[in-house]
């Protein structure tokens, strides 16, 4: 008799279950269910907020940080070198006018980039520039090195090792690129000008000339 | 080097004649009846019993359990020489009282010291509280050559005749005996060079045994180990200051410096003697080092009898003039000797920071890129230094104007970074009638004379060159005056000094030194004072410095030094060469340096000769960070050296090592001005501090700075471990604690124990119980860390405890002798740190104490509080692995205060 081929219909059937993509699919659906479940019930778990917020609370919030900044900037401009200060404190210093504004100040020796990290967190702490290690804000610039990896509390002293001092020039081109020009902890205050603008000899009597631009 | 060039003691004549007497003994007695006794000291007669020749002898007394012996012949034909100026002043005599005289013993007594006189033979012995530390000629070696008539021929005058037979009756015994038939008594020759002896044999010898001691150390500068070996078999360790071209070490070959003092340590009790003669000198030393063959003749005599370590000086002329120290400890013994010769002066701060040199930096362009680039890579650096070719034609005291035209502003550049220069000043001077030196020198006959009277004339850098007679005060006057800023005007009162090749170094002399019987003033012969000439230059030097600027204290160093140039100068080892024997005998040299007065001793860091290679290098910075002069330094044929043209790991390592010296210079300016106080060395061997431990007598691969740090520096090839031996301060093996400086981690057991090490280690460790004051602040130069907090690093002891003492002042001028410093002591105990200052602080100074590091508490401390003027106040306290650190005390150096810890 002769042998005829017959076309099978399904010959590579294979159950949903042994589809690898279906089932990725619905295991990426059971995540989002649950996720999106677990999000309600968190919501669900907030504390209901009595009251919209209070725009006077962030200010005077605002204003204590700026004013501690502030005082901190006082600090360093009539910072002796020494820190005997510390042993005999000197009278409470003036706070400014409350309800003043602070004008904008930028701590010696630091980068316009790193504005904000000399300003105080939220725990009101400073963290080391390469994140390794917080302190207490008024520990910034007080001449005693705590980041000792990156110097970054004390962009104005020689105290730590490895700082650096950013000096007050910078050279910018007009679209305002450029790299920011530092000399070595170990420079400042040491009578010899190293900055162009003499800046790193901020306090000792040392006449610096401008060689800037 | 070329041994060929020097002599041995076969090729010289009266070590000849001196070391035969080792062989037959002298016989020398005391004269009965001659014994005169005063407040401080006897006198008596001594008689040569083989050629009747008498002597007088005398015997003082000085403060401070030293006695002094001098021999000198009765009646000699002429004067012999006597040492001048290496002592610091005239002696202080103490007192003496005869406890026993016999014609055949006398015995006197000083303080708790007694000396016994044996009449014959001939013999001294010293005691120190009842213990024989010292006994002089006991081996009957003393010779004493009395100066002698040259034999004439016999003439046929008959009345002179009668008159020479009328002498040979008056001599007892046949003029046979009285005659010396060594070839080389009347006239010498050395290869080509002729001596010509005029006074014919005048030589000196005389041992010292060491009964109480187990080993004998000093005498340098040799390049061998810190104990002296014995020399049976060999040639003595030799002192005639010399030019050697790439000293050869484990040698007793002579180098540039003679120091003649030399010591004997035993558990019990050290002493020591110095040997004031600056003729050429050879030492014999007789140690009884264990070898089979001595094993096995004591164990067949059942003795455990060893003959005590012995020194035989032997000296080619002047007189007996020996210093006999009877310690009774190392450190007793070190400072008997310093009160002798003085100390160094307390240096300028920038001296013990690190320095650069090379031979030679080629211009002004050069000096000033070399040390702008120290600043591009954050590495400090004090002092730039030039050598000869900065002048012009080796005409000291000038300058190449084509290399250097505007030597003002090159200096001003240096200065204004907190910077010094240091040039050369060589005592040869070049033979041109164009030369304002040599015109003045030969129109008043300030040089040196031959036998004729002329001017002599040797071969050194300029060429032809003459050599300034220094013995002469005139012409120290003369060259003094000639640093003055109107004669010298091309330098500042800030440029320092540097004397080389004061040996003398004569390039076609005899062993490439000035030949003997040149003429010195006061007609004395170089044969008589060579070991003093370069001692004289420095007199001359340090003169024009401080006349210069009576107000800032001078800063030389010199390559050529006898007992008391410490007191002007600092020293290095001279031409070492880049091999890892030369920076291993680097320590042992300055180790025997430092006990024989000169601690501010260095080596060219790098070597001198030779390239080494970024491993010897990188070990030749840690191990230069840690001795007291800290120099780099290198001959003009090597390759640049400056550490940026090494690989980026290479100057890592050596910025690690500068940047660590710079941070001690506070503890090493404290042990320098110690070191001027009491006269005790600045860097020590492991005996000095810990003298019962006899493991630690022979270690010489580690020092002590002052009693603070113990250093081990890696002097070997490849190594990933050292040995380090931690000594025990009594003979039960109980030892200090000791911190690593760099982990605090805490060593509590002696004896060798195997430390890690990798390429950045230097192994230090500082002493439980100590207190050390660092400078962690970084700058350019030492003396811009001026005003720079301190930090107290506290290192506790068993007990708890720990104390250290700190010095600060102006770092510059002599202002500190007139009280202008503050001196103060630390103390830790009970938790509590307190200070007591040494006299009143009166120097007014802005620095502070900004951290305080306390290793080895038990408990960690919740914080600490600090009283100053009744008020207290409460500190941070941070902990750390092994530390505690009190966090910013801020109080002023010049404050009394106490920091008390507080326990939760």
């Amino acid at each position: 008799m002769r042998k005829t081929w017959v076309k099978r219909e399904n010959i590579y059937f294979k159950p949903f279950y042994k589809q690898k993509s279906k089932m990725f699919l619905l295991l990426i659906f059971l995540v989002g269910i649950s996720f999106i479940a677990y999000q309600a019930f968190s919501l669900n778990q907030l504390p209901g907020v009595p009251a919209p917020w209070n725009l006077q609370q962030i200010k005077r919030k605002h204003q204590q940080m700026m004013q501690s900044l502030g005082s901190k900037q006082r600090d360093v401009d009539d910072f002796d070198g020494g820190g005997a200060d510390a042993v005999a404190p000197a009278g409470g210093e003036t706070s400014p006018v409350a309800g003043h504004e602070d004008p904008i100040k930028i701590v010696r020796g630091t980068r316009l980039f790193d504005y904000d990290a000399y300003k105080p967190n939220f725990e009101g702490k400073f963290r080391c520039l390469d994140g390794s290690k917080e302190i207490p804000f008024d520990h910034l610039n007080d001449n005693y090195c705590d980041c000792e990896e990156d110097g970054s509390d004390e962009p104005s002293t020689n105290a730590c090792a490895k700082g650096r001092f950013y000096c007050r020039y910078q050279k910018r081109h007009i679209t305002g690129r450029g790299l920011d020009i530092y000399v070595a902890s170990s420079r400042i205050n040491d009578h010899v000008c190293d900055c162009c603008d003499g800046s790193d000899e901020w306090s000792t009597a040392t006449k610096c000339p401008n060689d800037c631009a | 080097v070329d041994p060929g060039n020097f002599k041995t003691c076969e090729q010289s004549s009266f070590c000849r004649r001196s070391r035969k007497i080792q062989g037959s003994g002298s016989k020398y007695a005391l004269i009965p009846g001659t014994l005169n006794t005063y407040a401080d000291s006897l006198t008596a007669d001594l008689v040569n019993k083989e050629n009747h020749h008498q002597f007088a002898f005398k015997l003082e007394a000085l403060v401070g359990s030293t006695f002094r012996l001098q021999i000198d012949e009765k009646q000699p034909l002429r004067p012999r020489y006597r040492v001048e100026h290496a002592l610091k002043g005239p002696t202080q005599a103490g007192r003496i009282r005869v406890q026993r005289e016999t014609d055949g013993e006398i015995v006197i007594t000083s303080e708790k010291n007694k000396a016994v006189i044996h009449g014959d033979p001939f013999r001294i012995d010293f005691f120190e509280n009842d213990v024989l530390v010292v006994s002089v000629n006991a081996k009957n070696w003393l010779y004493f050559e009395h100066l002698r008539q040259k034999a004439q021929e016999p003439t046929s005058h008959p009345a002179e005749n009668e008159n020479q037979q009328e002498q040979d009756a008056a001599v007892e015994t046949p003029k046979a005996a009285d005659t010396i038939d060594d070839p080389g008594a009347w006239e010498e020759n050395f290869k080509s060079h002729h001596d010509s002896k005029p006074y014919g044999p005048e030589a000196v010898a005389l041992d010292f045994s060491f009964p109480a001691a187990k080993v004998l150390f000093g005498i340098p500068e040799h390049a061998d180990s810190f104990i002296l070996k014995s020399t049976s078999g060999t040639d003595p360790y030799r002192l005639y200051n010399l030019d050697v071209f790439e000293y050869v070490v484990d040698s007793k070959m002579a180098l540039y410096g003679s120091v003649p003092v030399i010591y004997g340590h035993g558990a019990q009790r050290t002493a020591g003697v110095y040997w004031q003669n600056a003729a050429e000198t050879w030492v014999d030393i007789q140690t009884s080092e264990t070898n089979v063959v001595s094993s096995l003749v004591n164990f067949v005599s059942g003795s455990q009898k060893t003959p005590p370590p012995a020194a035989h000086f032997m000296s080619e002329s002047g007189i007996v003039d020996a210093f006999i120290m009877l310690g009774p400890k190392p450190m007793d013994t070190f400072k008997q000797y310093a009160a002798l010769t003085g100390t160094h002066e307390l240096p300028q701060l920038f001296a013990l920071a690190y320095h650069q040199s090379r031979w030679n930096y080629n211009d002004e362009r050069d000096v000033t890129s070399v040390s702008a680039k120290f600043d591009e890579y954050n590495i400090p650096m004090d002092t730039m230094w030039l050598d000869i070719e900065h002048t012009d034609g080796k005409r000291y005291f000038t300058w190449d104007k084509f290399k250097f035209p505007h030597p003002l502003a090159m200096i001003k550049n240096l200065t204004e970074l907190g910077r010094h220069l240091v040039v050369i000043v060589d005592p040869h001077i070049k033979r041109d009638n164009n030369y304002f030196f040599h015109r003045d020198c030969t129109d008043r006959g300030y040089y040196v004379k031959t036998r004729e009277g002329n001017d002599y004339e040797g071969w050194c850098w300029p060429g032809a060159a003459s050599y300034p007679d220094f013995f002469n005060p005139v012409v120290r006057e003369y060259y003094a005056s000639q640093y003055a800023l109107d004669k010298f005007q091309t330098v500042t009162a800030d440029v320092m000094l540097w004397n080389d090749m004061n040996e003398p170094s004569v390039f076609n002399g005899p062993e490439i030194t000035a030949p003997k019987d040149l003429i010195h003033y006061g007609n004395w012969e170089h044969r008589d004072v060579h070991n003093l000439y370069g001692h004289m230059h420095l007199m001359g030097s340090f003169a024009g410095l401080q006349q210069r600027d009576p107000n800032q204290r001078p800063f030389i160093l010199t390559r050529a030094h006898f007992a008391g140039s410490q007191r002007y100068a600092a020293i290095w080892t001279g031409d070492n060469f880049a091999d890892w024997s030369h920076l291993q005998h680097s320590v042992k040299m300055c180790l025997t340096e430092a006990v024989a007065g000169f601690s501010f001793c260095g080596a060219d860091v790098g070597a001198f000769f030779g390239n080494p290679d970024t491993e010897l290098l990188e070990r030749w910075y840690q191990t230069g960070a840690f001795l007291p002069f800290f120099r780099a330094h290198a001959h003009i044929d090597t390759k640049r050296r400056e550490p940026w043209l090494f690989p980026e790991r290479t100057r890592q390592v050596i910025q690690n090592a500068v940047i660590k010296r710079y941070s001690y210079l506070p503890l090493w300016y404290t042990a320098f001005y110690e070191l001027e106080l009491t006269g005790e060395p600045v860097i020590r061997p492991l005996l000095a501090q810990y003298p019962l431990d006899k493991e630690a007598f022979g270690v010489d691969n580690q020092l002590l700075v002052q009693d603070r740090l113990l250093v081990r520096p890696v002097m070997q090839q490849g190594v990933s471990k050292v040995d380090v031996y931690f000594p025990a301060i009594d003979d039960k093996k109980n030892g200090d604690w000791w911190y690593d400086v760099d982990t605090y981690q805490r060593q509590e057991r002696s004896g060798y124990v195997s430390v890690p090490v990798d390429d950045f280690k230097i192994p230090v460790w500082q002493r439980g119980g100590s207190i050390v004051p660092k400078k962690e602040r970084q700058r350019r130069a030492s003396t811009l860390m001026l005003h720079d907090p301190y930090t107290l690093i506290i290192c506790l002891d068993r007990q708890g405890k720990a104390s250290g003492s700190l010095y600060l002042d102006d770092e510059k001028s002599y202002a500190y002798r007139q009280g202008q410093r503050i001196h103060v002591n630390y103390e830790f105990a009970h938790d509590q740190l307190v200070n007591s200052f040494v006299g009143k602080p009166k120097y007014k100074t802005l620095a502070w104490i900004e951290r305080i590091v306390i290793a080895g508490l038990e408990k960690v401390p919740s914080s600490a509080s600090i009283t100053v003027n009744g008020v207290s106040q409460q500190l941070e306290v941070l902990h750390h692995d092994n530390t505690v650190v009190v966090r910013k005390p801020g109080v002023k150096m010049d404050v009394d205060f106490a920091i008390k810890l507080n326990f939760a």
